[in-house]
């Protein structure tokens, strides 16, 4: 999605200089014994142990529970009784705006979701295949919905799918909203540039009311990626315009749509957003003209947690079903009698970027030095150690479960000091030479503290004779300055905007003006010339093919090294059927079922 | 009075025009555009960053930026925070009464704990209740606010299940009907008792772990003042005269005693507002002191001017009414 704000990760996983487990807080202070008799005088008033005053105990099964895989339960079958609420803790200070024209941190997600589903979905197994949500089929060469010049997209609208204010969904609503989400300019307008021409105008055209065709300005071979997300988010057209939303070039300035909508939806999805409060919560409705399978829960309600700490003593104590965040140690602090464990990959990852230019990269600007410190890094350490085992790596900035990333896997930088020292010797880098690793001091990537990254990214590469310099930073400054290419050496992160292998070859595979390879300055003709073929090419085979030549190029270049790619793990209330990862939503909560 | 009144609250005026200024120059004088926190690093189209910089009024020269902030807020119009993307004064009129409610709490907890707590110490000098009431004080007082914060979430909800962990009310539930903003007052005032009640069953917890520190400091503050007027002739002359000692305590020596501790409560006040950015945080309370933060680390400045402005003019107001309530419970002090 971005390399994100600071403040974007913090709001993920706590608070920016509040960041700590509470539990292991709790657990080292009455260590101290600063107030044992007290606390263990209460304890014992209170008695037995947690499961037997947690207002969430269920029955237990004993022993372990399995961990289940990323594959999704299917949306219908199974399941308790249904009615009541849904409950997911997650820090949510994220979210500045549920309209869906301006929305575009990844905490609304799954409310979005609810509200306003999309055309297509990639399901959480497979995010490769797109299937259809409101049309009646994919579009492609083979059945028409795509133009033999790979320029023409035409969705087919099934008919009686209802928006949550009763009137009937048509062409002319996503014509709308595709056009207000590009002319209002926003964070996330850039997903509907490939159908603007050169005149500003957006070429999404209503045929007729179950028909709706797009032009594109080239042929993008990742285009249907971008119609299973925010691009076609569509609401009711005529609900959106009473309340001040405009389609036209000036609503940038004029359209006053964007309060409402933050606090209402007025999409076709299973749930209706009734209200929104700023890192408290999300809470929405069933909504009673949903066109798909009834949803199990009357209502959903997105908690905030602070962090991982806080989420999981909201679980503990029952006051949410759900927590998205928690972190290695809460993970297994987890009472598996009571409690299930739902883990997949996502698509994020951290990665470090090495300035490839002689300012201000210096010895880094030579490729045999970035390769010397990918070569130095203990990269098991960072997924076992610092991720306690819920993360992998990919070997180049395109993440696994991505298309072909899964074949260069072998071409991965793993620790080899004397392969390092020896290509530092052919450099002719004399011993004690200095790097600058900056960061942003006082935050996280993905649950790792940025100080605990840097120590080890230190402690690495210090081994090959380079001396690391930490450079902590204020976090905005710090992105500040990584954006003005300004920075020898630094960590970030990096999410998806759609789901295709182009959102991380196209940024990170040395396209210049494109960032981040422009923050180190990185060029790359070939790939340049490659990823123009790749994205033109509709057959996978020889997109993918292109697409390793990208990523073989990525690798040798080594101006990007991951350093890994996180697990994501939610912790549910045993027996809560229908969890699953998914990639680019988090969660799809309209699937989960209650406990049977 | 009143000629002092006025001129304190002239003085306060000046004193706020000032927070504008030091404030205005403090945020926009650190590293970092805060445009940044609004555009994603994914976007490099002018066009988007210049329409988030007009959008927040970024576009212009710092000082005219001054300028045009000063005439707003003159109209009553504190800017866009760029943070939450709303008028700041929308945020603070949702988040202000939240810390109030907890910090008002707060402070009775401690009067209607600390006072009892000291005047028992201060009536059983050097026996078992003094000791106990000086162990509770110290507790209250040294316990740092979070480790509290985490020690009562652990105990009694997640072990006992007695309260919720955090938030203002249960998921998902509708707050009352705006009128103060605080959600215990507002149930009151529509007549919604089983919301108060939860809003209430939410507010204990933070609103006691806040109050701890002032507890045991209203707590000694009274002992302390109270053993020393206990000592005093009138109080002498008082029990000489035949009057009954809980008269002599209440009558004579507590309104005394009182005067130290009214001028720890204002200031306890003050120290509230700082105090709640942590229990708001443990405990998901949606206050200022949260907004705080994630405004002062965005460089959100019209979020940061408007709190800072909230918040001088809460300890204005506060030092104002202890300087008024002196002379109330102490005539000598307005003859002076």
């Amino acid at each position: 999605m971005r390399d994100e704000q600071p403040l974007d990760l913090l709001a993920r996983f706590g608070m920016s200089d509040i960041r700590m487990n509470r539990r292991s807080v709790l657990k080292r202070a009455l260590a101290m014994g600063l107030s044992a008799p007290v606390i263990a005088a209460l304890l014992a008033a209170c008695g037995g142990d947690d499961d037997d005053s947690s207002p969430t105990a269920t029955s237990s099964t004993g022993g372990a529970t399995a961990t289940t895989g990323a594959a999704a339960t299917p949306t219908s079958g199974g399941g308790g009784t249904t009615g009541g609420t849904l409950v997911i803790g997650r820090n949510i200070d994220d979210i500045v705006h549920l309209d869906p024209s301006s929305a575009y941190e990844i905490s609304g997600a799954p409310p979005l979701w609810l509200a306003y589903q999309s055309m297509l979905l990639a399901e959480p197994d497979n995010l490769n295949v797109f299937n259809p949500v409101f049309c009646e089929e994919t579009p492609s060469v083979e059945n028409g919905g795509i133009s033999a010049d790979g320029l023409t997209y035409t969705f087919k609208i099934k008919k009686g799918i209802k928006f949550s204010t009763g009137k009937e969904m048509t062409a002319h609503d996503f014509v709308f909203n595709i056009k207000r989400l590009w002319y209002r300019q926003g964070n996330p307008s850039f997903v509907a540039a490939d159908l603007v021409n050169d005149a500003n105008e957006v070429m999404a055209e209503a045929v007729d009311d179950y028909t709706l065709k797009l032009t594109l300005k080239q042929p993008n071979a990742a285009f249907l990626a971008f119609c299973a997300g925010q691009l076609m988010w569509c609401g009711d057209s005529e609900a959106i315009k009473a309340q001040g939303g405009l389609d036209t070039p000036d609503a940038a300035t004029a359209d006053t749509a964007e309060a409402w909508l933050d606090q209402n939806s007025v999409g076709a999805g299973p749930y209706v957003l009734t209200s929104w409060k700023k890192a408290e919560e999300v809470v929405m409705e069933r909504n009673p003209n949903y066109f798909g399978d009834p949803v199990a829960y009357d209502r959903f309600v997105l908690r905030y947690g602070a962090d991982s700490g806080i989420q999981l003593q909201q679980l503990e104590s029952g006051e949410i079903d759900m927590a998205m965040e928690l972190d290695a140690d809460a993970i297994k602090s987890l009472d598996r009698a009571k409690f299930d464990v739902i883990e997949g990959p996502l698509l994020n990852h951290v990665y470090i970027a090495m300035m490839m230019a002689e300012d201000p990269g210096g010895i880094l600007a030579d490729v045999r030095v970035r390769q010397a410190i990918a070569y130095s890094i203990d990269y098991d350490a960072y997924v076992n150690e610092l991720r306690g085992g819920a993360a992998i790596r990919p070997a180049s900035a395109v993440p696994l479960g991505m298309l072909g990333a899964d074949k260069v896997a072998d071409l991965a930088y793993v620790q080899d000091l004397d392969k390092a020292k020896a290509l530092l010797a052919e450099a002719g880098v004399e011993e004690g030479s200095e790097v600058t690793l900056s960061f942003g001091g006082g935050s996280s990537y993905e649950g790792v503290p940025n100080e605990t990254t840097a120590a080890k990214l230190q402690a690495d590469i210090e081994r090959i004779g380079i001396k690391v310099n930490l450079n902590p930073m204020d976090a905005a400054q710090r992105l500040e300055d990584f954006r003005a290419a300004k920075l020898q050496f630094t960590f970030s992160e990096w999410g998806p905007d759609y789901l295709d292998v182009h959102a991380y070859a196209f940024p990170f595979g040395g396209v210049p003006d494109q960032a981040p390879s422009l923050r180190i300055k990185y060029v790359n003709e070939d790939n340049v010339a490659l990823l123009d073929q790749a994205i033109q090419e509709s057959d996978i085979a020889k997109r993918e093919e292109l697409y390793v030549k990208v990523m073989t190029n990525m690798i040798n270049d080594c101006g990007f090294v991951p350093l890994w790619q996180p697990i994501s793990q939610y912790a549910v209330k045993k027996g809560l059927q229908g969890v699953a990862v998914h990639a680019g939503w988090l969660v799809l909560a309209d699937r989960i079922r209650p406990p049977a | 009075m009143s000629a002092f009144i006025v001129r304190r609250i002239l003085l306060s005026l000046l004193a706020l025009l000032l927070v504008t200024v030091v404030t205005f120059t403090l945020t926009r004088s650190v590293p970092g555009d805060p445009i940044n926190a609004v555009v994603s690093d994914r976007i490099d189209d002018p066009a988007v960053i210049e329409n988030y910089r007009r959008k927040f009024g970024l576009d212009k020269p710092l000082p005219m930026q001054y300028l045009y902030y000063m005439r707003n807020l003159a109209r009553g119009d504190m800017g866009l925070s760029i943070s939450t993307s709303q008028p700041v004064a929308k945020d603070l009129r949702r988040h202000l009464p939240a810390t109030l409610e907890l910090s008002g709490a707060a402070i009775i907890f401690a009067i209607l704990t600390g006072l009892p707590l000291g005047t028992l110490a201060a009536l059983n000098y050097n026996k078992a209740p003094d000791a106990l009431a000086r162990g509770v004080a110290l507790f209250g007082a040294s316990v740092p606010v979070f480790y509290l914060a985490l020690l009562f979430i652990y105990i009694f909800s997640v072990r006992l299940g007695w309260f919720p962990t955090g938030g203002r009310l249960d998921a998902g539930v509708d707050p009352p009907p705006f009128k103060t903003g605080m959600y215990t007052v507002d149930a009151l005032l529509a007549g919604d008792f089983a919301l108060f009640r939860q809003a209430l069953h939410h507010l204990v917890m933070p609103a006691v772990v806040l109050g701890a520190f002032s507890m045991g400091i209203v707590s000694r503050m009274v002992r302390s003042s109270l053993l020393e007027v206990m000592g005093q002739d009138y109080i002498r002359t008082a029990r000489a005269k035949g009057l009954a000692e809980s008269k002599v305590v209440s009558v004579h020596a507590m309104r005394n005693a009182i005067i130290p501790a009214i001028t720890v409560i204002g200031l306890l006040i003050g120290s509230l507002l700082a105090g709640a950015v942590l229990t708001e945080t443990t405990f998901a309370w949606p206050g200022l002191g949260r907004y705080a933060v994630t405004a002062a680390t965005k460089l959100d400045f019209p979020a940061v001017i408007g709190v800072t402005l909230v918040s001088a003019t809460i300890y204005i107001v506060v030092n104002l009414v202890v300087d008024i309530l002196y002379s109330v419970i102490d005539p000598r002090i307005r003859q002076t």
